[in-house]
């Protein structure tokens, strides 16, 4: 039996890949598969303290937020795609069209 | 007629054109197009038909006055405008006299000539001219303008036609606005004007602030009762208490010489008067048609008419109506002098204009009002037809006006040759013709009142008779030289109408101011000669609203033959037969001289160029007025405008950009942060994630 300190530990090292995964590619894919870990991370959070309180909202929560994360990915390769119809390169450094 | 009839009338004389312009604004670029004159020609029409009805029903009613009763002027409220303080009210009212209904027909009879007349002209091989319909909506607002002038009863209405005239003029000058020297010369009107109409509304204010009305009827017998000393009479008529009377009747004696003055400066400027006529030559860069009706028959008439309709105020002072007479007789001589060496057609007839508006300034000056108000009406006639025979040959020539590049034309536009012939008689004072009885009348007031201005009404008719021959000579006679390229042919019958009606008026509508008196010019023609002699119709019908002029040569007693026994009118008869061959006689050596000079011997003309080259110059160059002007006013006023423009763009723009420096700093540091790179965005999100977790876990 794993104990919660092994469910938050995997759930911290879960986040901190897709952070530094999302701080260091420049590929908008990989970035966005990255935040897509990072959210994985807090559901496992989620999930294992809903089993350590004996209480089933914190997994229903975590349904709803994989509902909507699948939604989230849906739109968000959509607009990739469009993205990179229109500029022919993912690249954020090439899309840096916000600098001020 | 009753009252409310007459009511309707009047609004209909304002209506008809109104509509004119409104359908022929609103419907002519998209539908009527080529079909735009008719509503301005129905309309304006309209208005000549009622107004014609209110002439009818003002003849009627002063044939059923009894000779020595006066004529009441018809007073007509239409309805409440706006109120102003103390509680009581600005009108639009109507000022029906006679004085109005001559107006009122001469401006809308030749108006509809001209809407005629312009139906061909802005045509070119039978497609109409770019802006067409813009043109005759313009017109038409002209004519609802001008009727509004006339028509008013308050100083308010005066003012506002005023400037609503003096807008379409602007409009129509600069009709061809894509020519810079039309836009200019619309510039130019516009501006001078409105230095004389600074003056005008000034002495309406004051008129405001010393009566605290502006209706004609309270100011003029208001004014009329303080000159005559009555105190009685003023306070009933301005609802002041008897004990504020003797200080009220001080006030407006001491006032009535200033806003006479300031009015003066108002019709300056709308009547080309010295110092302000700059602007009407350069005027004649609008349409020919405009020329005619605006700038010559009627809008520039406005400042006599006011003149005239403000009598009490002028005649209040003998100073003020000598300096009207000097005035009118300084601008008539000298512009006569300008147009003797102008090439230009339009030019000469625009400085003639200013000429005999010189005259009509001077017939007011010497209090012959009547006899002004006549010359305003037989000018009308003449000096329009001249004007649109001068579009007629324009038109024929392709544009060219210049009469050194055109002669002979007698046989290729016989039309417009006689009836400009006829016109240019009028103009001349040829015996018989209208201007010959207007021009006399003035000429013969002006030597009774001082033989000097008499004597410069003489040489200026001399002059006029010159030029207005030069003109005709240099353009109709000679052989036949037409510009190359121009095809020129005789215009179509829509112009041809107007200008044979207008000729019939410069042959005779002269004789509506004489009357058959044996003894008179060749035996039977009499003019009026003011006082207690016979009068003639025109004056007859006048002589209600002249009488503060009437009045006041009584009173001072200028003219001995009207107030002097049987001897002194005796001498003075003599003295106006003697005056009117003296006159024709002028005229007549005016006409030859220009036939020797132009036809049969025209080295003369060359001999004296040649000879007093700096005096042509100066005459050739308008006596360097506008140079002079530029230097003098438009260049230290343009100065002056740089200088404000230059605090403008440094002082305060400079203020203003160091106050908004301070944003701009703070802004600037903010932009630092801004790389646009996503992976800037979320380190800095991660910093802050770790900061907060740090705060919750430590503190």
């Amino acid at each position: 039996m794993v104990g919660l300190a092994g469910y938050i530990a995997v759930s911290a090292l879960l986040f901190a890949i897709g952070m530094v995964g999302f701080l260091t590619r420049r590929n908008l894919i990989i970035m966005f598969l990255s935040t897509e870990i990072m959210l994985q991370g807090v559901l496992l959070n989620l999930v294992a303290f809903s089993r350590l309180h004996g209480q089933v909202d914190g997994q229903v929560f975590g349904l709803f937020v994989i509902v909507a994360a699948a939604v989230e990915a849906a739109i968000g390769l959509g607009l990739i795609v469009l993205l990179f119809r229109r500029r022919g390169s993912l690249d954020t450094e090439e899309l840096a069209t916000m600098s001020g | 007629m009753n009252e409310s009839t007459l009511l309707l009338v009047a609004v209909l004389v304002l209506l008809f054109p109104a509509a004119g312009a409104v359908i022929a604004g609103a419907c002519g670029s998209r539908w009527l197009k080529g079909a735009t004159h008719w509503p301005v020609i129905l309309g304006v029409g309209g208005a000549a038909v009622t107004s014609f009805m209110l002439f009818g029903e003002i003849h009627h009613r002063l044939s059923a006055t009894h000779a020595d009763d006066v004529l009441e002027p018809v007073r007509l409220i239409a309805y409440e405008w706006f109120s102003a303080a103390q509680g009581h009210w600005f009108n639009v009212e109507f000022w029906i006299d006679p004085l109005t209904v001559i107006m009122l027909v001469t401006v809308t009879f030749i108006s509809l000539l001209v809407v005629v007349y312009s139906r061909d002209y802005m045509r070119h091989h039978h497609h109409p001219e770019r802006g067409y319909e813009r043109f005759f909506a313009f017109l038409a607002m002209f004519v609802f303008s001008m009727c509004a002038l006339v028509l008013g009863g308050n100083f308010v209405l005066l003012y506002l036609g005023w400037e609503a005239v003096g807008l379409c003029s602007y409009l129509l000058i600069g009709f061809y606005y894509p020519k810079p020297s039309a836009a200019d010369a619309a510039k130019k009107a516009f501006l001078v004007n409105r230095i004389g109409d600074f003056g005008f509304g000034i002495g309406i204010f004051l008129i405001y602030i010393t009566f605290g009305h502006l209706d004609y009827h309270t100011v003029f017998e208001a004014s009329r009762m303080a000159l005559a000393g009555d105190g009685a009479g003023l306070s009933g008529i301005l609802g002041i208490t008897a004990s504020e009377a003797p200080g009220m009747i001080g006030l407006i004696t001491d006032r009535l010489p200033v806003i006479a003055l300031l009015l003066l400066c108002g019709a300056v400027g709308k009547s080309a008067q010295l110092p302000l006529y700059v602007w009407l030559p350069d005027a004649m860069e609008g349409p020919s048609p405009v020329s005619a009706l605006i700038h010559a028959a009627t809008m520039v008439t406005a400042g006599v008419y006011m003149m005239v309709r403000c009598g009490v105020i002028f005649t209040a002072s003998s100073s003020v109506m000598l300096f009207v007479a000097i005035l009118g007789a300084a601008t008539a001589l000298f512009a006569a002098t300008i147009a003797l060496t102008q090439t230009d057609m339009k030019r000469i007839l625009a400085y003639s204009t200013i000429s005999q508006l010189g005259y009509m300034f001077l017939g007011v000056g010497v209090f012959a009002a009547s006899s002004a108000i006549f010359h305003l009406f037989t000018h009308a006639f003449f000096k329009a037809l001249l004007f649109l025979g001068a579009g007629s040959v324009m038109h024929a020539m392709g544009g060219i006006i210049d009469v050194r590049r055109f002669g002979g034309l007698r046989k290729v536009l016989p039309v417009t040759f006689v009836t400009m012939l006829l016109g240019s008689a009028a103009l001349s004072g040829f015996p018989l013709f209208a201007g010959f009885w207007s021009k006399d009348e003035i000429v013969h007031h002006a030597f009774m009142q001082h033989p000097l201005l008499g004597i410069v009404g003489l040489v200026t008719a001399a002059l006029t008779a010159f030029y207005t021959f030069r003109m005709m000579f240099l353009a109709f006679w000679g052989e036949e030289r037409i510009p190359d390229g121009v095809e020129a042919h005789e215009s179509g019958k829509w112009m041809l109408l107007p200008l044979c009606v207008l000729a019939i008026g410069a042959a005779g509508a002269g004789f509506f101011g004489v009357h058959v008196e044996a003894g008179g010019f060749l035996g039977f023609l009499a003019p009026e000669a003011g006082g207690a002699h016979a009068q003639t119709a025109f004056h007859h019908m006048l002589q209600s609203v002249v009488q503060p002029f009437t009045q006041a040569i009584h009173n001072t007693g200028h003219e001995a033959g009207h107030v002097g026994g049987e001897a002194a009118g005796i001498t003075a008869h003599f003295a106006r037969h003697w005056m009117m061959y003296l006159s024709a006689a002028i005229a007549i050596v005016g006409i030859i001289l220009a036939r020797c000079f132009y036809v049969t011997r025209p080295w003369i003309p060359m001999l004296l160029r040649s000879t007093f080259t700096r005096l042509h110059s100066l005459l050739y160059n308008k006596y360097y007025v506008d140079e002079v002007y530029d230097l003098t006013v438009v260049r230290p006023l343009r100065g002056s405008g740089s200088v404000c423009f230059g605090i403008d763009e440094f002082v305060i723009d400079g203020l203003i950009w160091l106050v908004t420096a301070v944003p701009r700093l703070l802004g600037y540091v903010g932009r630092l942060v801004q790389s646009g790179l996503v992976q800037g965005y979320g380190l800095s999100m991660a910093t802050g994630l770790a900061i907060i977790v740090i705060i919750v876990l430590f503190a």
